[in-house]
């Protein structure tokens, strides 16, 4: 594998340590990674003494930090310094939060100074902190404009209230010129043809207006009654454009790379992000372009000579030096403003900043590095809750100053005043500094909130921030780590080679290593070429701007085929045509709980009737008291008469649950427990079939409070409601609105729910001249407006509750499904849905006894007794859903389904007795006689045989005896899902295969697609999936997955491999989860199949936390054997099994 | 002049009510690693209560009392003794408060934001609180009528006619549910009494005068610096129609002329000896006196005492005769 050229980093470290000794008293520019701890507390405000190392921890002795960038022997402080003050308080709250490990600084500049007493004191004087926490460009900008505002966006996570009708979309034209130009450009450099650009030109502006409801519901009729002025600028500026890019296009700047949108990350300034257009020369000695494109309406720096706005030059800044030090050495940034249907190009030099301070940009200048680094240190210390913590009196001071003074900054070098009219903070009047200072601020909103509102906003905050740090290591990790420990540890795989690339989808192979990773379909990744680029003079590693991005569509036992955003460049002449596969991290859904948590405490604070004052928590809204388990619920009115023709098709318990769910007052909770298979979603939609009906006939509906919104946790489950919406009560259907665009994979009749489908634009390719596509835009946007005034329903997933076409909207009953699997700050997306003051109905869906919500972060919670309040327990964590903790809060107001649908007699006894207490029972007795050899009989796929065609419901193949069927361990170091078990992968494949061949071919398929293998580890499932593979062509087809993407699913055969099997009883974390299990066992309808070694899940547990899980496995091998005593199950040992002969 | 070197060692014994150092810093050490304590507690997120610790000895006891109550008081925190939450800062609240709308009727607003911010810090009682919510506006609206000049700024306000904090008193006064309703009444009267004076000042010529002879009052009170005062009473004299005056029978034209100098001086005109020396003789007291003065003897009546028409009132309870506390009592 490719390994990076440059020295080892600690070396460098060292070697500019002892060359500061040299030259005492003159500072020097370092640039180098250092470890640092304090030696004492952080109490003295003037100097802090530490203790460094090196990256792998070789002690490089005491060093210190004075303010204002002094040291023993300086002449000229830096009275506006940032550095000091920001690292104490970074010290400071790690002190107080007791974190140990070392502070990672990228020092800058140092000195080595010769103190009064004689002695050489090394000290630091610019550097930046924590710099694996990366901070975008973007935010570097909006630091600039305003400190304050990155305190209350970027760390409170205030947004603003959706329930406001939104504002006229008028920067869409600016984005679709915009999008227009980027695209245009990049098609004149492929093949500079004009035509083909002017086309490239027409589909961008087609896609950006048809791309979002909220621009598609903004587009009005002019005055004259025609096209609104904002489309026809957007394509009419086609033709300005595209002279300009023809002109502008001189020989020798064909032979540039266009990089767009790429991804690019520097750990040595603590920088990432995306410029819009990076333009790499093919020839050396010519600089490297960075283009940022703006509009005019993002607010800018102004310049004090001109007035002229410079909209995101520090973006560009930060990304220039971004590249700088990533190596590259010639930077020409600038930014491109689209205004008035022209891209005017603004050269940076024009930037008022660099104007104020004289910076000369054709050479290294060290203060803008300074400007930069201020930006990152600052908002790295508030972003991440470092400057205030949860000091309710800090969080309230540090909103008295807009500039944030107590970490001082060259902050004077900002506007007059804070750009007030674009910041959530003065739209929700929480901002005591807004420059207008109207409305009923909400003064103290920290300090006066009720304890265990703040309680709960910090421990649910805490948490994610906890996350997001999680995060950002993870980029680190991947960026400062050797390959080959990356590929080890599952989330890297080197030294492919590019076997294929049709357009965007490529193909990897590596022939001579199977492909042994944690990476499956679906994940994001970052393809990285690796082999030494002209420019950079080395191998880039990800994220140094050459990486694409992409999704994994499938991984083989020697080849991996993506996705990619963008073609991967080939490799020149001479170079090995190797790459790298690097996975990135999920998608971020942090920003949006953070949103909802912070609108959750504005939202209850602000409907409380004083001002002034510590609200008491009785001042709250009732629903908001009830979430804060102050105020228990109504009972349940299960006997609300129902309508004749409501419930119609519903068992007795789900018509009670529609009854307490219909009988519901404003500002009530209702909780319904959905165990597997009880007809959740038949629930859901009789309930909003029925809500739909009695809202029609009431006459004093306002028009902006909508009946009923489905929020559920993934896109999955809101295409299923709509789904049992459409096969049982299709008379809701034209008042329906699947919320969001159509996605790949989607039903079509779930598609066609979609606005955008409704409005006739989902396929819609662009017209062929602009008059036609203005024409088009205009009556799909008239269709749109009017499927959008009279929508009854809309379903939605809680991540897209906050969407334009939402926006304005406020609905009398939100349904949540999947309320256990969402963290509590995702479902409080639901809240921001119910009308001001909560005077609406909540309806939560969900089974904590199923999967919990996915959450990165290990380390569990600081809890403190005023938690216990809310229902919370030490144990508890962000995988703990609010229907959890509001079920054991309030059980008598939370109705449980009992009769299921799915799982015949004998796997339904073994669910409901291991995770139910007994009570989940076949709906009926079609239900309890399901078996296996019916289902294949009904598909005309009789013949099966072997062991699975033979078997009772319930098959247990025993590996404790077996001495192949030990697991790996956990070889792949990244956390335990790196664990894998090749005979149970051999044993299922074995037994798949053979249950398979004796089946008609033609019917392969389809028997297929009913099997389903479940393991709760990413290796193990890549592992069974090349083992089917082998097996039997046809097997490549089975569903192989993990438990948490099974749920929800269901299949007529179902095989689990348990995996872990040790002389040790380790069951590893995955297991601990004892949910999991229930999630695994119950998607089974007519065979379950349990492979895997019992002694080791019964062994006693090797950690409290393991407790619940090992008697849960206990009484699940207890009903086995039960059933096996009955005949309902069949329990084998595999000691030889599928050896030699192949058999059984 | 010479100067008496300090000695060595002090030569007087220490008077008996001289501090105890060493027994001072033991003390101040113990309240300071207390308080230090409850921030790391606030900063993880909670708000905790001061309690004494258990001790056996009385003596110990007495001094952990003291410990624990200045302890609360440093931090703003809520103390727990013998059963009771106490809140051991509340008096130096509404020592803070009074300071605050005293100064703030004197248009003295650093003073009143320093006042209000220290009380903030400490207040527990929920009256104190609003009041100092309710200062906070007031100051908003002293701000407002002291820097907006009557009659000029951005168009909304000159359309509206009014001032943006008026509205934002206005609606917090109707949620302040703590403090009596007189004297909520009384603050929506002085705002909307306010509002008035100072819209009359953006039409009327001698309540304009008034304004900008406030301006330059607070000027040269509050250390605003020499050249902001002369300016506005430059701007009063002008509007008044003073400063074209021929005939300097009270001195007034020489002073204009002297404030004149210091601003030719600084917009960098070329400067004879003369012009320093007028420069250097300017004085804003002078001035003022000379065109209060002036206006006084013009208008008829006291120009100074129609300043006082943009000064808050505060509110005061009225009590009845027999709750007044006897003469000479306490």
């Amino acid at each position: 594998m490719a390994q990076d050229e440059r020295p080892p980093r600690d070396d460098q470290t060292e070697a500019a340590w002892r060359q500061l000794r040299m030259a005492p008293g003159v500072p020097q520019w370092l640039d180098v990674p250092l470890l640092v701890e304090p030696v004492a507390p952080p109490v003295d405000r003037r100097k802090l003494l530490l203790r460094a190392y090196t990256e792998d921890g070789r002690p490089l002795g005491l060093c210190a930090v004075y303010t204002n960038e002094w040291y023993p022997g300086c002449t000229a402080p830096n009275p506006f310094s940032h550095y000091f003050p920001v690292l104490w308080y970074v010290l400071d709250a790690r002190h107080r939060r007791g974190i140990r490990e070392r502070l990672r600084l990228q020092v800058l500049k140092a000195v080595a100074a010769r103190t009064t007493s004689g002695y050489l004191q090394t000290v630091l004087l610019k550097f930046i902190v924590a710099p694996e926490y990366t901070v975008t460009g973007s935010f570097v900008e909006q630091l600039y404009n305003c400190p304050l505002r990155v305190f209350f966006e970027r760390f409170f996570g205030l947004s603003r209230d959706d329930r406001e009708p939104p504002r006229r979309p008028g920067d869409v034209r600016g984005r679709a010129i915009h999008a227009g130009y980027r695209r245009a450009l990049a098609e004149f450099a492929r093949t500079g043809d004009v035509a083909r650009a002017a086309r490239a030109y027409r589909a961008a502006v087609w896609q950006e207006w048809t791309r979002t409801i909220q621009s598609l519901l903004g587009v009005r009729p002019g005055r004259d009654g025609g096209a609104p002025k904002d489309v026809l600028g957007s394509f009419g500026a086609a033709g300005s454009i595209l002279e300009q890019i023809a002109a502008g296009q001189e020989p020798e700047a064909a032979a540039v790379e266009l990089y767009l949108e790429r991804l690019f990350y520097s750990e040595r300034r603590g920088l990432s992000g995306r410029a819009d257009r990076v333009e790499l020369p093919r020839q050396p000695g010519l600089p490297v372009r960075v283009a940022e494109v703006k509009t005019r309406s993002a607010f800018a720096e102004r310049d004090p000579l001109t007035g002229e706005t410079f909209p995101g030059g520090m973006q560009a800044l930060a990304y220039r030096e971004l590249l700088q030090s990533l190596g590259f050495e010639a930077i020409d940034a600038v930014v491109e403003l689209v205004e008035n249907e022209r891209v005017t190009a603004l050269p940076l030099e024009q930037h008022p900043i660099v104007q104020r301070l004289r910076l000369n940009l054709s050479r290294r200048d060290e203060r803008l590095i300074d400007l930069i680094a201020q930006a990152r240190n600052v908002f790295y210390c508030v972003a991440s809750g470092l400057f205030t913590g949860y000091d309710r009196y800090r969080l309230d001071q540090a909103t008295q100053d807009w500039r944030l003074r107590h970490v001082v900054g060259q902050f004077d070098l900002l506007s007059e005043r804070p750009p007030c009219h674009v910041c959530p903070a003065r739209m929700r009047q929480v901002c005591t500094q807004s420059r207008d200072r109207e409305g009923r601020a909400l003064e103290g909103l920290f300090r006066f909130a009720p304890a265990p509102l703040f309680a709960y906003w910090v421990w649910f905050h805490r948490q994610l921030k906890a996350e997001e740090h999680a995060e950002w290591e993870h980029l680190f990790h991947l960026v400062h780590t050797p390959p080959a420990a990356l590929e080890r540890e599952g989330i890297t795989l080197g030294d492919l080679r590019l076997a294929e690339q049709q357009e965007r989808r490529v193909t990897f192979v590596r022939p001579e290593r199977r492909l042994d990773t944690r990476i499956r379909e679906d994940d994001t990744v970052l393809v990285t070429p690796q082999w030494p680029d002209g420019l950079l003079g080395r191998v880039p590693r990800p994220g140094e701007l050459f990486s694409v991005q992409g999704r994994v569509l499938r991984v083989a036992e020697h080849e991996i085929e993506i996705e990619l955003h963008d073609r991967v460049p080939l490799a020149p002449a001479g170079e090995e045509p190797c790459y790298r596969v690097d996975h990135l991290t999920g998608f971020d859904m942090r920003a949006w709980e953070l949103e909802g948590l912070a609108d959750f405490f504005v939202a209850s604070m602000e409907a409380a009737p004083a001002r002034g004052r510590e609200i008491h928590w009785r001042e709250l809204p009732p629903l908001s008291q009830t979430i804060l388990g102050l105020r228990p619920p109504e009972r349940p009115r299960t006997t609300t008469p129902l309508p004749s023709w409501a419930g119609v098709g519903l068992n007795a318990v789900q018509r009670q649950a529609l009854a307490a769910a219909l009988g519901l007052e404003a500002g009530e909770l209702l909780l319904v427990q959905g165990p597997p298979g009880t007809g959740k979603t038949a629930l859901i939609a009789a309930l909003v079939h029925a809500l739909v009906a009695r809202a029609l006939f009431d006459p004093a509906r306002v028009p902006e409070r909508r009946p009923v919104l489905v929020l559920t946790n993934t896109h999955r489950a809101a295409d299923e409601v709509v789904h049992k919406i459409v096969e049982k009560h299709p008379e809701v259907l034209p008042f329906l609105v699947r919320v969001g665009n159509p996605r790949e994979g989607m039903e079509r009749h779930v598609r066609d729910q979609t606005l955008l489908h409704r409005a006739g634009l989902a396929e819609a390719v662009p017209p062929e001249t602009d008059e036609e596509a203005i024409a088009a835009l205009l009556a799909a946007s008239q269709r749109a407006q009017v499927i959008h005034d009279h929508a009854a329903v809309f379903v939605a997933t809680l991540g897209s509750a906050a969407t334009p076409e939402l926006r304005g909207l406020t609905f009398d009953t939100v349904i949540v499904d999947e309320a256990a699997q969402a963290t509590e700050p995702a479902f409080l997306q639901a809240l921001r849905r119910l009308p001001l003051g909560y005077r609406g109905r909540l309806v939560l869906v969900g089974d904590p006894n199923q999967l919990p919500p996915v959450v990165t972060a290990a380390r569990a919670p600081v809890f403190w007794d005023d938690l216990r309040r809310l229902g919370l327990r030490p144990e508890d964590s962000l995988r703990t859903s609010a229907f959890e903790r509001l079920q054991r809060l309030y059980p008598e107001s939370c109705i449980r389904l009992s009769e299921q649908y799915r799982m015949n007699g004998p796997i339904c006894e073994l669910v409901s007795r291991v995770f139910y207490d007994g009570v989940l029972r076949p709906a009926d007795e079609r239900v309890a006689e399901r078996r296996l050899a019916h289902w294949l009989d009904d598909h005309g796929a009789q013949g099966a045989r072997g062991l699975l065609a033979q078997s009772p419901p319930v098959l247990y193949l025993d590996t404790s005896d077996d001495p192949l069927g030990r697991d790996s361990g956990a070889t792949l170091a990244a956390d335990d899902e790196g664990r894998a078990n090749e005979r149970e992968a051999d044993l299922i494949a074995a037994l798949l295969a053979e249950f398979l061949a004796g089946i008609p071919p033609e019917r392969h398929e389809r028997v297929v697609a009913e099997i389903g293998v479940i393991s709760p580890y990413r290796r193990q499932n890549t592992l069974i999936r090349q083992r089917l593979e082998r097996a039997q062509p046809t097997l490549a087809r089975v569903r192989v997955d993990t438990v948490d993407r099974f749920q929800g699913s269901e299949r007529e055969v179902i095989v689990v491999s348990l995996v872990n099997s040790n002389a040790e009883g380790a069951i590893g974390a995955l297991h601990a989860e004892w949910r999991r299990l229930n999630v695994a066992i119950s998607r089974a309808r007519s065979l379950l199949v349990l492979v895997g070694d019992r002694r080791t899940f019964l062994a006693d547990p090797l950690d409290p936390a393991e407790e619940e899980a090992r008697e849960r496995f206990r009484q699940l091998f207890a009903v086995v054997d039960a059933l096996a005593r009955r005949g309902e199950a069949r329990i084998l040992s595999t000691r030889g099994l599928y050896q030699a002969g192949g058999q059984a | 002049m010479a100067v008496r070197p300090v000695p060595e060692e002090s030569s007087a014994a220490p008077s008996e009510q001289t501090a105890d150092r060493a027994a001072t810093e033991q003390l101040l050490a113990e309240v300071a690693a207390r308080v230090e304590a409850l921030r790391s507690r606030r900063f993880a997120g909670e708000d905790p209560v001061v309690e004494p610790t258990r001790v056996r000895r009385v003596a110990d006891a007495l001094r952990e009392g003291a410990v624990a109550a200045l302890t609360a008081e440093r931090a703003g925190g809520l103390l727990r003794l013998d059963g009771a939450l106490l809140a051991p800062a509340e008096d130096l609240v509404r020592d803070e408060l009074d300071e605050a709308y005293r100064a703030l009727a004197v248009w003295d607003l650093r003073a009143a934001a320093m006042a209000l911010q220290r009380a903030a810090r400490l207040a527990r009682f929920p009256e104190h609180q609003q009041r100092i919510a309710l200062g906070w506006a007031l100051y908003r609206l002293v701000r407002d009528v002291l820097q907006s000049v009557p009659g000029e700024g951005d168009d909304r306000q000159k359309k509206e006619r009014t001032l943006p904090s008026v509205r934002v008193v206005r609606e917090l006064l109707a949620r302040l549910d703590q403090l009596p309703p007189e004297e909520r009444d009384f603050y929506a009267a002085e705002v909307d009494r306010l509002a008035a004076v100072w819209r009359e000042a953006a039409t009327d010529e001698r309540a304009w005068c008034a304004w900008a002879l406030l301006r330059a009052r607070v000027a040269i009170l509050r250390d605003q610096g020499t050249e902001t005062a002369l300016a506005w009473l430059l701007r009063l004299a002008q509007r008044a129609g003073l400063a074209e005056r021929a005939d300097d029978p009270d001195g007034l034209a020489t002073l204009l002329r002297r404030a004149r100098a210091v601003f030719a001086l600084l917009a960098g005109a070329p400067a004879d000896e003369e012009e320093e020396l007028l420069a250097a003789e300017a004085s804003p007291r002078d001035l003022f006196r000379a065109l209060v003065a002036t206006l006084t003897a013009a208008w008829g009546e006291d120009a100074l005492a129609l300043t006082h028409r943009f000064a808050l009132a505060l509110y005061v309870p009225q009590r009845s005769p027999s709750e007044e506390p006897e003469h000479g009592a306490g």
